[in-house]
């Protein structure tokens, strides 16, 4: 029973909830799948802009409410661990994420880069303040920040350039093998975390099937990154190879430069597909490979 | 000449019962004031912080921590005491059970690499008892704490100089400590047992 609560709650809810905010997001769409005779043009099936953060934050803050029953405040009495700080700042992203939904482009573009860059540099500093807390550490801390905020820009890049459940598909097998080689490296919990992300992807890439001009909605990437990049982190400052972090990242940033080249939708996804499942699968046999001594721990 | 053979007989025997000389119990009593308070080194390797949680909420797994440190000063009701302990020694007897217990789910110990307790008030309950009040900080949180703390004896130790042993049990809620991991796995209440051996001067 506690086993299936934990699916439902862990997986299954956060699913759920991307899917259906995701799709409600684009109401004349919804409209038109209800009513079987809405306005089907492409005009009326973009998503609403800042759709993408909310649904993925939501999705996230299920998971994580799942699993550790709180979203801890940081006090006197107390200093929260990294896993809370990443939750607060995927709050904190949701919550401004009206910035992104500025009437003029200029300051959207602004209102994105500030909102994007605050959220990859208190991510890279939470993970490793600890780790890394001299001088150099700084300097470590902007280099993650700026690789982070890189692989952002890229990864919107590509949602844009790709319409349908291409890049819902990539991120979802790309957060699942990365889930399997971070369970591998003894973190459950984290493991659990992106594992319910990849259901969010999953259900998310089942509404780009149905409607196939449907694009990542905006501000999705932002979340996915954060949480992504912030499990990689964590791995890393513990057991995680550098090589296994890096095959993680080649599993999201490398499909995008090979998807927008491909002519339609279908060979996206499969040249997509392949490539996140290729590099995952390479993290997890590495990080199995090179695990210390069989677990005897159950 | 009797008085060199006396001596080549007496001076062995004085030797030998100096050097194996039967250590001295001493009694200091918790609840009156020492004439001179007391300040006491643990000493980690003869002292054993450890604890116990359930398990499928069906038997006690236990595991200690190897690395800790702290002074008990005995004073009457001016006495302290303050331990502190690092999370990353956690011993179980199983190499993966510890690298889980060290990681994020648990202890994150990366993020936290430092539990103590540091005493408010101690309060002689007997000659050898006495209720510690204090501050347990662990996984980041500081939450008041309180247990008894027995005193289980004292020596006068010609190698080992003066000792005193104390034993004392809490139980603590690990939820309240932000380790909610695995609730159906690993019991809510988590006992810890301290038995300390401290170091005169």
């Amino acid at each position: 029973m506690d086993a299936l609560l934990e699916l439902l709650t862990t997986v299954a809810a956060p699913a759920l909830i991307a899917a259906v905010m995701v799709a409600s997001a684009r109401q004349r769409a919804m409209q038109a799948a209800l009513l079987a005779s809405g306005d089907r043009t492409p005009g009326a099936l973009a998503p609403l802009p800042a759709a993408g953060a909310l649904a993925f934050a939501a999705a996230f803050l299920c998971v994580h409410l799942a699993l550790f029953r709180e979203l801890a405040v940081p006090s006197d009495t107390r200093d929260i661990p990294f896993q809370h700080k990443v939750a607060w700042v995927i709050v904190g992203v949701a919550l401004v994420t009206p910035l992104m939904t500025l009437p003029l482009p200029f300051l959207r573009r602004v209102g994105h880069l500030l909102v994007a860059g605050v959220a990859t540099v208190l991510v890279s500093r939470f993970g490793l303040e600890r780790s890394f807390p001299d001088t150099a550490g700084w300097f470590v801390r902007l280099g993650v920040a700026l690789c982070m905020y890189a692989l952002l820009v890229w990864q919107d890049r590509t949602a844009t350039r790709v319409p349908g459940m291409a890049a819902p598909v990539v991120w979802s097998l790309a957060l699942a093998g990365a889930a399997v080689t971070i369970l591998l490296a003894r973190s459950a919990s984290e493991a659990q975390r992106l594992g319910g992300m990849a259901a969010a992807c999953g259900a998310v890439a089942l509404v780009g099937l149905l409607q196939k001009r449907t694009r990542f909605p905006a501000g999705a990437i932002l979340i996915l990154t954060l949480v992504y990049a912030a499990a990689l982190i964590q791995a890393w400052v513990y057991d995680l190879s550098l090589v296994a972090v890096l095959l993680l990242v080649a599993a999201v940033a490398l499909p995008g430069v090979v998807m927008p080249r491909m002519p339609t939708e279908r060979r996206q996804v499969l040249a997509g597909a392949s490539l996140a499942l290729a590099c995952a699968t390479a993290a997890a046999l590495w990080t199995w490979a090179h695990a210390p001594a069989p677990n005897p721990y159950g | 000449m009797k008085l060199a053979l006396l001596s080549l007989v007496v001076l062995p025997v004085a030797l030998w019962s100096a050097s194996a000389a039967t250590p001295v119990t001493t009694a200091t009593s918790l609840s009156a004031p020492a004439a001179e308070a007391k300040t006491l080194t643990i000493d980690a390797v003869h002292s054993t912080v450890m604890f116990r949680c359930m398990h499928l909420n069906t038997s006690w797994a236990y595991g200690r921590f190897d690395k800790f440190s702290g002074t008990i000063v005995v004073d009457g009701d001016k006495s302290s005491v303050a331990i502190e302990i690092d999370p990353s020694s956690v011993n179980t007897a199983n190499g993966a059970r510890d690298e889980h217990l060290k990681g994020p789910d648990f202890f994150d110990v990366k993020q936290f690499p430092k539990a103590s307790f540091q005493s408010t008030k101690v309060t002689p309950t007997g000659d050898k008892t006495m209720k510690v009040d204090g501050n347990l900080t662990f996984h980041g949180v500081t939450k008041p704490a309180s247990f008894v703390i027995e005193k289980t004896g004292s020596v006068n130790d010609p190698k080992f100089g003066k000792k005193h042993g104390f034993h004392g049990t809490l139980t603590i809620k690990r939820s309240e400590f932000g380790v909610t991991y695995m609730p159906g796995g690993l019991g809510e209440d988590v006992e810890i047992t301290v038995s300390l051996e401290g170091n005169e001067g």
